[in-house]
């Protein structure tokens, strides 16, 4: 066999290019370096004083869990030079694969795009191995059982979307029928049971020896009893080795999978440990023997019961319970400075007691069975219950992570590799990835003790369907602005975004002994608590002016003398304006998505204040940074998004209330629209003041240095009295963002959606060259398939009726066409207002084709007639005292 | 036994179910256990509740407790005294100490000036506060002198010396005590109080300053939470061959001849464990006048007396700012001590504050079906909620370090009622007498009253 030199890559040579120039047998030398490898232990850790020359991988990944085995396994099929290594063995038992009872969610059960997808997936690899390799793997379905509106409304919205899919679902609301069915429960107060047929249970041991096998039989390798002890960061920051306990690898890109263990994988950087923003809980199920009742076999549905986070999975032979309540959940303890492993947990009955007793409520004969065998494991969540995937830091270049499932190891794991998989041979993410990039979060999100507080209560959530209101209760009040407290006393109700409090809406309640904090989520039916606030809040910014406070929202700052080059280039409009001027543009990813949307301000001729999306902290300025490593241009970026309160005062008045706090004239020839300055207001001084409202409303965002933002803030509401301003939450700025059809980054678009596809076109200057220039020209072209459009929904009674939350299902003439992705209701529109897209593959979402169907859209199974329009809507004043409206521009 | 059909009536009469006998020797237990608790409840000062109880092992019992307070300085005291070698050292102690340490009030912390007989308001005490009548006078005598002497010492500026001169003063006066008098008689009980010993531990509560004064092998923890749990903070050293820095103090102050003779099997001069005590003037006095007084009431003079004294009464006294973290202080003999850890004493005291029970993981009956599971831990949660099995928390402590904190309350009441049914005396084999005294602060007075503007008092 013919050494052959290792061929590296990099983001101007994808591998998939070099590997399939030479086929990956003929690269792999495996029987030497196996060799070199096993006799490899004299010097561990240490390529240099050992004669033999180093193994080398392409990738190596750590951990032989779901996860890992994955990853490899798709990057071993695309013929990628794989090496696992594990700790212990494949499927270890104290892992979260090795203590998974293989119970797994239909893709319907999850209302994300992105996670339906990657769940789709699975379910697609899964059942191919379990064909090839005969282990257990049975289609038997799932009842959701719901006593609560909640969960009745949450089961109506997975039916719904079952349904799409298998005409098999049904949904049963009668209890005599449920009991028909299932005569093992007890149906009492139940008030639906939802049938979900394609739910699967499966041998996760099996599924692990098939992936281990088709890995081995790709040219993959695994190493068990063979632990990952360093990464090696060398020149550029590049991972270069792997330093394990049988000697160095070679490879320049290494996939961190060690589930729980992840943080404690060490790189040989100052920050010797890994910081990743997840943490372990305890996991338990109790097995037991099979049920008395006759007729149970291995297709016996898996029955959930949403309301108490109760499970079971009934068969022949045994019985699983378990549970998810949050009293039994306990975050692990940190290890202390002499542990290198965190303290497994055992299972504790005490803990237990409640999912006993829940499960033991809907089956009685449950409680003839034996005591059983409690198990207890431990599973990785995260503080926002999406999963953790992607490159590890900006600063380290080849290091990627998978993990933080949140319990859903099985549906995720297959689709998830797949996707990391893609991710590490191209370099960029080929699908929507906002939700699970571990980039979404800060560093702040990797503090040890922020996760032990939130993440069991996250764990406690593993069967809830949580909806963009919803809020946490644990792990608050973390990052608050100056003003926190003058908000509070004004009524504030303060939800969390990226740790920090913005207030959601003001109600009239202003002890301020009360609890501000707003937990768990609106009805899914009927008009929630903070309707009429909101009605006031929104009627004073579109009527008078109201002041809201911004200050989440990501901020930097660009300078250098390569900066308009830098932003020419990574920005689809023209930023090269004069001084003062703010422009709204995207950053394009090469096929045209949206990497963010932003708005730029020049505030001196090489440097440029940027203002992004709260989730955008992070990405943001790591894409910059890629960009100038690229290009090698002279910038510096600073993230100042910690240093300014923003305050958003809008609304026709906004105008007068301006110049009476700044005392200068603010007339549209000297403070036109999407323009920039610095200004005093009242003693203060450096006050960055933006015409751009992000809502469509006149007005300007204040973005006051820290130390003055209280001084500053009394001023405004004093000089406000005048006008009758009035405070608004975050939910006014909703309401009239999508009334208005302003998509947001993360809730509407993402790195998947291009601005021919939202209609953004003429922010678009193809007048220059940037990244992404050419997808979106032939977009133009060609024309799209998929196309955002709002749409307004009638014959909606919006006190009886379930209202839309967002990832509702379209229908063109009655066949899907859609979903929604963010949903409000229009005050002066007067109907529930969704933004969503309409996708048409075949041949494309003309306007013509927009226009020429009737629409319908699916909240909770009940169809609705819609509106589409593919434009802002012109809004007119609701009163007449204002007589000269202000339109947003364009 | 057929023959005899009185006696089969008598037996069904006597038939007691199983269950209702267990229930019996329980309240025996409970009754034994709290013969000797008592508690107080305190307002508007930094102490909210105190609780103490006792468990005898010798009999007559060894150990003493008291409490009282000075009224002169607004100052509680407290005390566990620990006695050896018979009860009357320890008893004469906690009933004499108290009036030098009011007697010694800094002129700084007098709030009202007294006389010296109305200073003391006693709490509590195991011992009779009232002293014989030609003991009481001379001991009144004895305070007197003491006082005049406190005021004349200039040096005298901080609690911390004034604790020591307290005690370095009763401990000579019960040395003098015992001294012939101008008619060459000894007098038997003054005798007897000198040749017995006894531990101390003092503390010295006013307002939001703690002192603990300490003498022998008694010790003082005090609770407190830092962030959400509890730790145990040790306000007191022991004062025997475990304490390096004792075994150093006594050699280095005996010539170097002595070094192997002064400590012998762990015991100074292979008799005595603590190292620092009241009374026992055998340690204290030389050779020619122990033969005098001593040895005519069958006192033997240890071997290896070369260099006496070898024994003090010096206390070791730490401070403490009070704190609203502090949540309580525990005074006990070393009898708890060797049942149970700080750490777990703490833990015991703040879960029955908190009212709940400390339990041990469950593990089902091998045979038990799920339903039988669910009611017990159904139970076990009813038994979290519910309160501790006693209303006192030195009780508690008590019960938890007989009975042992891990199994369940069957368990601990069979190995109660086990050591509980050894007679006393008997016992002494194999446990030490037990003497619990738990002060709980009141953390809102304690937040309410800063004294940042006064110096703590040394």
């Amino acid at each position: 066999m013919v050494p052959v030199k290792h061929l590296g890559y990099d983001v101007k040579m994808p591998i998939c290019r070099v590997l399939r120039s030479v086929s990956p047998r003929t690269t792999w030398p495996l029987a030497s370096s196996v060799r070199a490898y096993g006799v490899d232990t004299t010097e561990p850790g240490d390529g240099k004083k050992t004669t033999k020359t180093p193994m080398k991988a392409d990738v190596v990944v750590c951990g032989a869990g779901l996860a890992g085995l994955s990853v490899a396994h798709h990057l071993a099929k695309k013929g990628v030079r794989v090496a696992v290594f594990d700790k212990d063995c494949v499927n270890n038992a104290h892992s979260a694969s090795g203590t998974c009872m293989g119970l797994m969610a239909a893709p319907s059960f999850f209302a994300d795009r992105t996670m339906h997808d990657i769940t789709t997936e699975s379910v697609k690899l899964y059942e191919q191995l379990a064909h090839k390799y005969r282990f257990m793997y049975s289609k038997c379905g799932r009842v959701y059982m719901a006593s609560s509106d909640l969960a009745l409304w949450n089961s109506r919205r997975i039916f719904a979307r079952s349904h799409l899919i298998n005409q098999d679902a049904e949904l049963v609301d009668d209890q005599s029928d449920m009991l028909a069915r299932w005569p093992m429960l007890d149906v009492e107060n139940l008030q639906a049971a939802l049938f979900s047929p394609d739910d699967v249970v499966l041998d996760t041991a099996g599924l692990c020896a098939a992936l281990a096998s088709e890995i081995r039989a790709n040219g993959g390798r695994i190493f068990e009893k063979n632990a990952v002890k360093k990464v090696l960061i060398g020149d550029g920051n590049k991972v270069f080795a792997v330093a394990t306990d049988g000697g160095l690898v070679e490879t320049r890109t290494f996939v961190n999978a060690a589930g729980i263990w992840s943080s404690m994988i060490k790189l040989n950087t100052p920050m010797a440990q890994t910081r990743i923003a997840m943490h372990p809980c305890t996991y338990t199920y109790l097995m037991t023997n099979a049920l008395p009742n006759s007729g149970i076999s291995d297709m016996t549905p898996v029955f959930v019961d949403m309301d108490k986070s109760t499970i079971f999975r009934a068969t022949d032979y045994q019985t699983i319970i378990s549970g998810f309540h949050q009293n039994g959940i306990s975050a692990l303890n940190l290890p202390n400075n002499l542990q290198s492993d965190w303290n497994m947990p055992t299972g504790d009955w005490d803990k237990f007691y409640l999912n006993l007793k829940n499960a033991m409520k809907r089956c009685p004969s449950i409680g003839q069975l034996d005591a059983g065998e409690l198990i207890c494991g431990a599973e990785g969540y995260t503080p926002d219950m999406f999963p953790v995937l992607g490159e590890y830091s900006d600063s380290v270049r080849g290091f990627y992570v998978i993990n933080g499932f949140n319990g859903k190891g099985l549906p995720y794991a297959g689709g998830m590799g797949s996707l990391l998989a893609d991710w590490i041979i191209e370099g960029t993410p080929n699908r929507d990835v906002s939700k699970v990039e571990s980039t979404r979060f800060l560093d702040l999100h990797t503090n040890p003790q922020y996760l032990v507080e939130r993440v069991p209560e996250v764990a406690s959530k593993t069967f809830e369907i949580v909806h963009h209101s919803h809020q946490c209760q644990t792990a608050r009040n973390l990052r608050m602005s100056p003003i926190y407290h003058q908000l509070r006393n004004k009524g504030a109700v303060f939800g969390e975004i990226m740790g920090y409090e913005r207030p959601l809406w003001f109600t009239n309640d202003v002890d301020p002994t009360r609890n501000s904090l707003l937990t768990g989520q609106d009805p899914l039916c009927g008009k929630p608590d903070w309707f009429p606030y909101v009605a006031r809040e929104y009627e004073a910014c579109r009527e008078r002016v109201g002041i809201i406070d911004m200050t989440s929202f990501a901020k930097l700052e660009v300078g250098g003398s390569g900066v308009v080059q830098l932003l020419q280039k990574v920005c689809s409009a023209n930023v090269d304006k004069p001084v003062g001027s703010t422009v709204y543009t995207g950053m394009q990813n090469e096929r045209g998505g949206y990497v963010t949307d932003c708005t730029i301000s020049r505030i001196a001729d090489d440097k440029f204040f940027i203002v992004a999306p709260t989730v955008q902290q992070l990405r943001c300025a790591n894409w910059l940074r890629r960009w100038i490593r690229e290009t090698g241009l002279n910038v510096y970026i600073n993230d100042v998004t910690s240093m300014y309160t923003a305050l958003n005062i809008v609304g026709p008045s906004s105008r007068y209330l301006m110049q009476d706090v700044t005392g200068q004239n603010l007339t549209p020839t000297e403070f036109p629209a999407f323009a920039y300055r610095e200004i005093d207001i009242g003693m203060a001084t450096g006050i960055r003041a933006i015409s751009v409202t992000h809502c469509g409303e006149l007005g300007w965002v204040l973005y006051i240095p820290n130390e003055v933002a209280q001084n500053v803030y009394d001023r405004i509401v004093d000089a406000g009295q005048e006008y009758s301003a009035l405070h608004a939450g975050y939910y006014t700025l909703r309401h009239l963002r999508i009334e208005k059809f302003y998509v947001y980054w993360g809730q509407d678009i993402s790195s998947n959606v291009t601005p021919v596809e939202c209609g953004r076109t003429f922010r678009v200057d193809f007048g220059k060259d940037f990244i992404g220039r050419d997808a979106l020209f032939a977009q133009t072209e060609t024309g799209v398939n998929k196309r955002f459009v709002q749409l307004l929904i009638d014959k909606h009674d919006r006190e009886r009726d379930p209202w839309p939350q967002g990832r509702e299902i379209i229908f063109r003439d009655g066949i899907p066409c859609g979903w929604t992705t963010s949903a409000t209701y229009g005050f002066t529109l007067g109907c529930q207002v969704c933004i969503g897209y309409i996708e048409n593959h075949e041949f494309g979402v003309s306007p013509v084709h927009i226009n020429s169907g009737s629409y319908e859209i699916d909240i909770g199974n009940k169809r609705f007639p819609a509106r589409v329009n593919m434009h802002s809507p012109s809004l007119p004043m609701v009163s007449s005292e204002h007589p000269i409206h202000y339109r947003p521009t364009q | 036994m057929a023959a005899c059909p009185a006696r089969v009536v008598g037996r069904r009469l006597l038939h007691v179910e199983p269950g209702r006998r267990f229930m019996r020797h329980r309240t025996t237990t409970d009754a034994q256990l709290r013969a000797h608790e008592y508690s107080v409840v305190l307002e508007d000062c930094a102490i909210s509740r105190v609780e103490v109880s006792q468990l005898a092992a010798n009999k007559p019992i060894e150990d003493y407790h008291s409490a009282a307070k000075c009224i002169s300085s607004n100052a509680f005291l407290f005390g566990v005294f620990d006695g050896h070698g018979g009860a009357s050292c320890s008893r004469h102690v906690s009933a004499r100490l108290f009036d030098y340490i009011s007697a010694a009030v800094l002129d700084k912390h007098t709030v009202k000036n007294l006389p010296l007989g109305e200073r003391l308001q006693w709490l509590f005490s195991s011992g009779d506060t009232r002293l014989p009548s030609f003991i009481r006078d001379q001991h009144k005598e004895n305070v007197k002198k003491f006082l005049k002497k406190f005021k004349h010492d200039a040096d005298l500026t901080t609690v911390r010396k004034a604790l020591q001169s307290a005690f370095l003063a009763l401990d000579d006066d019960i040395s003098a005590g015992a001294l012939p008098d101008n008619a060459g008689r000894v007098d038997r009980v003054c005798a007897n109080v000198a040749a017995s010993g006894s531990c101390a531990v003092v503390a010295h509560v006013r307002r939001g300053h703690l002192h603990v004064a300490n003498i022998g092998d008694s010790a003082a923890v005090l609770g407190v939470s830092h962030h959400s749990n509890l730790t145990a903070r040790q306000l007191s050293r022991p004062h025997c061959v475990e304490n390096d820095d004792e075994v150093q103090r006594i050699r280095s102050a005996h010539p170097i001849s002595e070094t192997t003779s002064i400590l012998r099997a762990g015991r100074l001069l292979g008799e005595l464990y603590p190292l620092r005590a009241f009374g026992d003037v055998r340690y204290k006095w030389t050779l020619d006048l122990q033969k005098v007084v001593l040895e005519p009431l069958g006192v033997s003079v240890p071997s290896g007396l070369f260099t006496p004294p070898y024994l003090s009464a010096m206390p070791e006294v730490f401070y403490h700012k009070l704190t609203p973290n502090d949540h309580f202080l525990v005074l006990a003999s070393d009898g708890l001590w060797e049942w149970l850890e700080p750490d777990t004493v703490v833990r015991l005291i703040n879960d029955h504050t908190l009212g709940t029970q400390t339990l041990s993981q469950y593990v089902p009956a091998p045979e038990a079906n799920l339903n039988e599971v669910v009611l017990d831990l159904e139970r076990r949660k009813q038994g979290e909620s519910k309160k501790p099995l006693d209303e006192n928390s030195a009780t508690h402590v008590i019960r938890n370090a007989l009975g042992g904190v891990s199994g369940g309350t069957d368990h601990q009441y069979e190995r109660l009622k086990e050591s509980l049914q050894l007679p006393p005396g008997m016992a002494r084999h194999y446990r030490d007498d037990l003497t619990v005294i738990v002060v709980h602060f009141n953390p809102e007075y304690i937040k309410n009253h800063p004294e940042a503007d006064e110096t703590g008092g040394f």
